[in-house]
Formats: C-alpha cells, sequence, structure tokens
C-alpha cells in the first residue's frame, strides 16, 4: 500500500520527516501515531502527493508515484479540519466531487447522507465539525478508492461523533476491503480499530508493525528493583519505571515460551502503554527487519 | 471465511454485542465470551445466525479483522460454522463438563484454595494468582495455534524478535 | 488482513480514462460563475452607458455636422468624452484583482486546496480548466466592449477634433488593446495568487503590478512598436500636424524640431531667429510621429505581446503550482 524509501522532507532548514523507510501492507487499518509535529501530516501529505519528498522515495498503492492519476483516484484523503467549500451546499459538494473524480458511487453517497441526516440544502459553512468531517469522508468513500487516508479525522470531534465516524469507516471497511491510514495523537481506543501501527517521533520512525504482533512481542516484567536494575543490562527494556522496592521493565520478548527471570511476573502490555513507552524515549525503536535501532 | 453482505435471513440475529472498553480482556475475546455466555443461557442455539461483520462494526466501531478473529475462535472452538456468501451460524454446543467431572474439579479446586489459604495467601491474591494464570494459559491457547499468526499472501511485517 | 484482501475490490466504473473535460467544466462553471458574472455585468453596465449615450451623442453629431462638439460642449459630451474613459480604464485592473487573483489565493488560503488537489484532475488540470474558460469569455466580452468604445469615441475623435484616440487615456481602450490588457491583468492576477497564497494581498499584487506594466508600456514602449517616421510638418489651427495625426505618447515624445533643408536640427539659439530668417533659409518644421494608418496594426501589435506575456505568466503559474509544497 506505501513504501518509503529513506524519505525525508526538509522545510528551509528544519527535517520534518527524516530517514523514513516504511512498508505498509493492505488491507488494513493503519494508526499512525506520534506527537505534534512528529511528521505524520507530513508523511501523509507525502503520500497523497501535496508535497514532494526532499530525499528518498515513496510509493503508493502498487508503485504508483503520488499525484500521479493512478494515485488521485485510488486514493481518498481528508486533510486535517475536513476543508470543503464553505459556500457550497451539501449536495453541490457532492456533485463537484462527482466532477471531480472518475468513479463515484453516487447512490452510495446520498444514501449515507441520508442516514447521516445531513441536510441536502445546508451549506457546509453552517454544518457543525463533526458533520462536515463526516461529509469529507463520505466524498472519500464515494469515490471508492483502494485506500483512504485521514489526517487526524477525530481531533474535533466530541465522543459521539467520534463513534459515528468510526463505525461509518469501519463499515465501509468490512464492505469493500479498503485500507485506512489515519493519523491520531490520541492514543486510546486506537487498539479497537487499527491493526497495524507507525508510530513517529521527532521526525523519525520509531515503530511499525502489526498490532497482533506488538503486543505479543512485548511484555511487562514487574519484580524488585535491585534485581531489575541488575537485569536491566541483559533484558534491554524499552521502558523502565523504578520506585523503592518494585520495578516495572516493558521488554520485548519472543513470545508465551520466552522464559521470565527468577522473581518476577509477566503481564501483557495495552497498545497505550506500549507507544506510550516508546515515544517516551526516541532513542529505542521497533521496525521490522535488520534495522531495529536498539540503545546502546 | 467470508463477510457477509446480505441481509439477515429471517429476521435480526438473535443477540447484539457490547464492548467494554476498560475491562483489559482483548476485543474479539470479549466477544467470544458473549457468545458463549448467550449459549449458555439460551438466547442463542443451533441454526441461529450470528450478527454479520459489518453489523457489528458499525455499532461497536472496531475493526472489522477482530470480528473475524472472534468468530474464527468460535469455529476452532466448534462453537459456530461460516457458510460462504450467507453468513455465521451457531452449530453445535458448548461442551458440557459431566456432572461427576465437575464435581471433581470443584474438590480439587476446594484443596487448592485451602494450600493456598495456609500458605497466607489472602482472597485478593489468590484471585490475582488466578487471573494471571488464566491469562497465560488462554495465550497459549490462542497463540499456540496456526491460525492467529495466519496473515497469507501478507508476510507478518512488525515481527519483533 | 487476508480475508479482506482478499474482498479487495475491482473499481467499478470507468476508471481508466481520465475525468473529462466536460465535468471539469462544470467545476468551473460552479466556482466560477459568480465571479465571472459579476465582471461581465459590470462590463455590461459600461456598455449600456456606452449605448445610450453613444446614440444620443451619434445623433446629435450627424444633426449637427462638423465642428458639432464646439456647440455642444456645454451639453456635456466633451466633458464625459474626457472623464469615462478613465472609469472604463479601472475594469482590467478590477478584473485581475478580482476574478484573477482569488483564483488560487482563496483556496490557498482555506486550505481547501488539499481537497481540491487531491481529486482526480490533479492540480494543473483543475487551475487550466477554470482559468482558460474564464479568460476566453472575459478577453472577448472586453473585445466587444472595447468595438463598443471605438463606436462611441468615433463622432469625437475624427475631423478636426482636439480630442485624439492616440491619447494616452483612451488608446488602450480599443478592442484589441482592451482585450490584450484585459487578458494580462487576469493572468498576473493567478500568477500573483499562486505566488503569494493570501487573497487581498494577491489582489493589490495585481494592481501594483498592472499599475507599473501600464505606466511603462505608455511612457517608454508604446511608441516604439514600430519606428515612427519622420517628416515635414505644418502647424494648422488645432494641433494637427500637415493632416497627419501624430503618435501621442506622454507629452514630450509628440517630437516637434526646426530643421535646415539638408535635416540637421537647429541649436537653441538659432531657434531665436525670426519668422523673416527661417523664411529665408528654408528652415522647415520637423515632425516625428506615427500615421494614422498605422493604428490598427500598432493596436494588434499591442494584442499580440500582451497575450503572449499573458501565456508565460501562465506558464509561471503553472510552474510554482506544480512545485508548491502543502
Amino acid at each position: 500500500m506505501l513504501e518509503a524509501c529513506n524519505l525525508g522532507r526538509r522545510y528551509r532548514r528544519t527535517w520534518a520527516l527524516r530517514e523514513c523507510s516504511l512498508t505498509v501492507p493492505a488491507g488494513h487499518v493503519v494508526a499512525l501515531v506520534g506527537p505534534n509535529g512528529a511528521g505524520k501530516t507530513t508523511l501523509l501529505h507525502l503520500a497523497v502527493g501535496l508535497t514532494a519528498a526532499t530525499k528518498g522515495t515513496i510509493r503508493v498503492l502498487d508503485g504508483l508515484q503520488p499525484g500521479c492519476a493512478d494515485a488521485l483516484a485510488g486514493i481518498g484523503f481528508v486533510a486535517q479540519d475536513a476543508p470543503l467549500y464553505r459556500h457550497l451546499s451539501v449536495t453541490d459538494t457532492l456533485h463537484l466531487a462527482r466532477n471531480l473524480n472518475r468513479s463515484w458511487d453516487a447512490q452510495a453517497a446520498t444514501s449515507r447522507i441520508a442516514s447521516l441526516g445531513l441536510p441536502p440544502g445546508k451549506k457546509v459553512g453552517a454544518l457543525s465539525g463533526g458533520q462536515q468531517a463526516q461529509l469529507a469522508l463520505t466524498i472519500a468513500l464515494a469515490k471508492r478508492p483502494q485506500l483512504l487516508i485521514l489526517d487526524e479525522p477525530l481531533a474535533r470531534l466530541d465522543p459521539l461523533a467520534r463513534h459515528e465516524f468510526m463505525s461509518l469507516l469501519m463499515a465501509a471497511v468490512a464492505e469493500d476491503g479498503l485500507s485506512v491510514i489515519f493519523s491520531s495523537h490520541v492514543v486510546a481506543e486506537l487498539e479497537r480499530v487499527a491493526d497495524y501501527l507507525v508510530v513517529l517521533n521527532g521526525g523519525r520512525l520509531q515503530v511499525a508493525g502489526e498490532v497482533d504482533d506488538l503486543l505479543a512481542g512485548h511484555r511487562v516484567l514487574t519484580g524488585p528493583a535491585d534485581l531489575a536494575t541488575a537485569a536491566k543490562a541483559q533484558l534491554n527494556p524499552v521502558r523502565t519505571s523504578v520506585a523503592g522496592a518494585q520495578a516495572h521493565l516493558l521488554c520485548r520478548t519472543s513470545g508465551p515460551g520466552d522464559p521470565v527471570p527468577l522473581d518476577f511476573i509477566a503481564q501483557p502490555v495495552s497498545l497505550e502503554e506500549l507507544v506510550l513507552a516508546y515515544l517516551r524515549d526516541p532513542s529505542v525503536a521497533a521496525l521490522p527487519g535488520p534495522e531495529m535501532a536498539v540503545p546502546a | 471465511m467470508t463477510i457477509d453482505k446480505q441481509s439477515k435471513q429471517g429476521g435480526a440475529p438473535p443477540i447484539v454485542f457490547r464492548l467494554d472498553a476498560a475491562s483489559g480482556v482483548p476485543t474479539y475475546l470479549q466477544l467470544v465470551q458473549q457468545v458463549e455466555q448467550a449459549l449458555r443461557l439460551g438466547y442463542l442455539s443451533q441454526g441461529d445466525q450470528l450478527p454479520t461483520v459489518k453489523d457489528v462494526v458499525a455499532a461497536l466501531a472496531i475493526n472489522p479483522n477482530t470480528v473475524l478473529k472472534a468468530y474464527r475462535e468460535l469455529e476452532h472452538r466448534g462453537l459456530a460454522v461460516g457458510r460462504p456468501g450467507q453468513g455465521t451460524f451457531i452449530e453445535g454446543t458448548l461442551r458440557h463438563v459431566g456432572i461427576a467431572e465437575q464435581n471433581s474439579l470443584r474438590k480439587a479446586l476446594v484443596a487448592w484454595l485451602q494450600s493456598a489459604d495456609s500458605a497466607g495467601l489472602d482472597e485478593d491474591g489468590i484471585v490475582a494468582i488466578f487471573h494471571s494464570a488464566l491469562r497465560d494459559f488462554r495465550e497459549h491457547r490462542v497463540t499456540g495455534r496456526p491460525a492467529g499468526r495466519n496473515r497469507g499472501a501478507e508476510t507478518g511485517t512488525g515481527q519483533v524478535a | 488482513m487476508t480475508a479482506l484482501a482478499a474482498q479487495a475490490r475491482t473499481p467499478s466504473g470507468p476508471s481508466a480514462r481520465p475525468v473529462s473535460w466536460r465535468k471539469l467544466a462544470w467545476v468551473t462553471w460552479r466556482r466560477q460563475r459568480a465571479i465571472t458574472a459579476a465582471a461581465l455585468a459590470v462590463m455590461a453596465g459600461a456598455a449600456l452607458i456606452l449605448v445610450l449615450s453613444g446614440l444620443a451623442m451619434h445623433h446629435t453629431a450627424a444633426r449637427l455636422g462638423p465642428g458639432w462638439w464646439m456647440q455642444t460642449r456645454s451639453t456635456g459630451y466633451y466633458s464625459w468624452a474626457e472623464n469615462l474613459p478613465l472609469l472604463l480604464q479601472a475594469i482590467p485592473i478590477l478584473v485581475g484583482a478580482f476574478v484573477g487573483a482569488p483564483l488560487v489565493a482563496r483556496e490557498a488560503e482555506s486550505g481547501t486546496f488539499r481537497f481540491a488537489w487531491t481529486q482526480g484532475p490533479g492540480r494543473l488540470r483543475l487551475l487550466t480548466s477554470q482559468l482558460v474558460p474564464v479568460a476566453v469569455i472575459l478577453t472577448a466580452a472586453a473585445a466587444g466592449l472595447g468595438a463598443l468604445i471605438a463606436w462611441w469615441l468615433g463622432p469625437l475623435t475624427t475631423g478636426e477634433s482636439p480630442m485624439s484616440r492616440w491619447s494616452v487615456s483612451r488608446v488602450d481602450l480599443f478592442a484589441p488593446s482592451l482585450a490584450g490588457w484585459l487578458l494580462v491583468s487576469l493572468t498576473l492576477g493567478v500568477l500573483c495568487g499562486a505566488a503569494v497564497r493570501r487573497t487581498v494581498a494577491a489582489m493589490g499584487a495585481t494592481m501594483a503590478g498592472y499599475v507599473v506594466l501600464a505606466y511603462l508600456t505608455a511612457t517608454r514602449w508604446r511608441s516604439n512598436y514600430l519606428t515612427p517616421l519622420t517628416g515635414p510638418a505644418a502647424w494648422s489651427g488645432n494641433g494637427t500636424y500637415g493632416g497627419h495625426v501624430i503618435a501621442l505618447g506622454a507629452a514630450d515624445e509628440l517630437t516637434t524640431y526646426y530643421a535646415w533643408p539638408d535635416g540637421r536640427r537647429l541649436t537653441i539659439q538659432q531657434l531665436n531667429h525670426g519668422t523673416a530668417w527661417f523664411n529665408q533659409h528654408h528652415i522647415a518644421l520637423m515632425a516625428v510621429y506615427q500615421p494614422g494608418s498605422r493604428f490598427w496594426p500598432l493596436q494588434w501589435i499591442e494584442f499580440g505581446w500582451l497575450a503572449a506575456l499573458s501565456l508565460l505568466l501562465v506558464g509561471a503559474t503553472l510552474l510554482i503550482i506544480r512545485r508548491r509544497a502543502a
């Protein structure tokens, strides 16, 4: 779906993204997380051809150049804050989008609008933030893309709107076999939705992998603080939290068969905990292949 | 297992799923447990259709793969079967453990509880050990199967050493 | 996930063909109709004024015969004719600022380009499909308006009227020139919008650029389209020379000088001699001028280079947009 090789993008003197090599497989719902300014929007804009790479290459779908006609037709994109023409009505916006795309499922679009309860004659500027986001998503889905890219789609939505947005999205994934890449700086609630995770931190790729594999590949070892400090060198934890008598080490593991050190107990780790641990320490990474960067 | 797109046959499915996000139990497992619970309590019986993937996903806003995983797990447990193009249906029942066997299991449990008590473990400690052991047991059972790692054409990137 | 990937949909509908120009035409219609209609309305308003006043003026001129304007000065046609062109000059500037500048700048400013440039046609085809129809329609309207102005100025600039169609305030209102100026203003506006990305600033830049261009043309370039002729002239009562109408740019380009029979100019001291001395030495009055027959060729030359410049501006705009980062 998306292949980046040593991808970098510089704005004047700052590198918004650098040395990003990533292969995202098709048929997944990919969550792209990272703090603000980590380069998520830059990566997404590179993928849809709004920006060009300063260094490295990026290919989308089946080796297409982002921004070429086939890529534009095969990717549905909703930018941050779901920009639409504020003076057009809902119907006019749909008509406009229909005329801007090769293929268009008009019936699906109108039925979605109806089921969402969006008044067709209302101007886009008069809709709420959640409604605008729903409309933008409907448009992106109606062009029947193979890949949907969403830049922080939930940022301005209230909890109900978030749920409705996600349920619309997941239903489309279930129905059409769509691949999705969406960025978020909120990590909670990702676990329900995403099955592939990419973490960007400070413009660099930190984590990339299937959620199931990442969760199966990490565990928290809880044990006495003094033993934990001694075992650190050997266990190479991603994150350590030490108290007076007790310590937790978030470590990588090869699977359920991996022996637990004496006096320690092993517990599974949640996605949120995992992501936060990696975000706190930019020097560690969990990347596929031989590129795994471990702290010295 | 295929994703069924057709509307349900013969009316709405008997059960609807809910999700407890804070429970710490993996989502797919919650779905499996809810089906088993429904079977136990009689809401579901042989031949009933489970909710379609699309409907579950639209109601709960979860990844369709999770539902597929749950339905696959139910198949492995012999509780359901997927019919291509139609949906997933209840087939078979929960394994009934015989009364005698249940009694002997109970006795063993009580004996263990007594030894735990004499070792000084209080109730909360007992519960903690039990949950931890249960988790390990379940994980071993799930990930030990090839199905859990089966990605088909896509290679599993993110395999962490 | 395999199950979902296996469901990978075959794209429905025509997917190999690019978005058709007809579809893009609808998009242009929907997005640009309001502002284009407003520009056309302004030109129609001007046209209406010209028609109404022009009909009356032609009637009066026909009724009164040659020199009619001397008799009707008090009725105001003459002062109208002095002032109206200045208002008409505003039309190209306004079109450039209000139609051209927002074309790209508004999309950039409001962020909607992140929507528009990620749909089917891509940014270059989208811009072209928006700009070309608008440019064609407004340029054609300007040509029509220019023809109307030429008709309107007719009675005022023929014969021995001191009002000249060559004067700076009027010469660029004729059809080829007006169309050219409107086109260049529009494309300059689009370029400024693409470069500056803020609507109001782009409008200002457009107007400033247009004024500079118009000033340079009027003061330096226009008189050099074709090399002026030099020839003997004679004073006649109202300022035309020897029956020719001399090209006017800024006042000092109207060059007349006294010369010896062999063509040498008189020096300043020699100019102080009296008329008798002039006649004795057969000093003649020479003028550097453009003959009246060159009026329309010069108009078309002006249109030509303005159109070429417009193409360059569009090319520059496309280059800027192609490389623009979001």
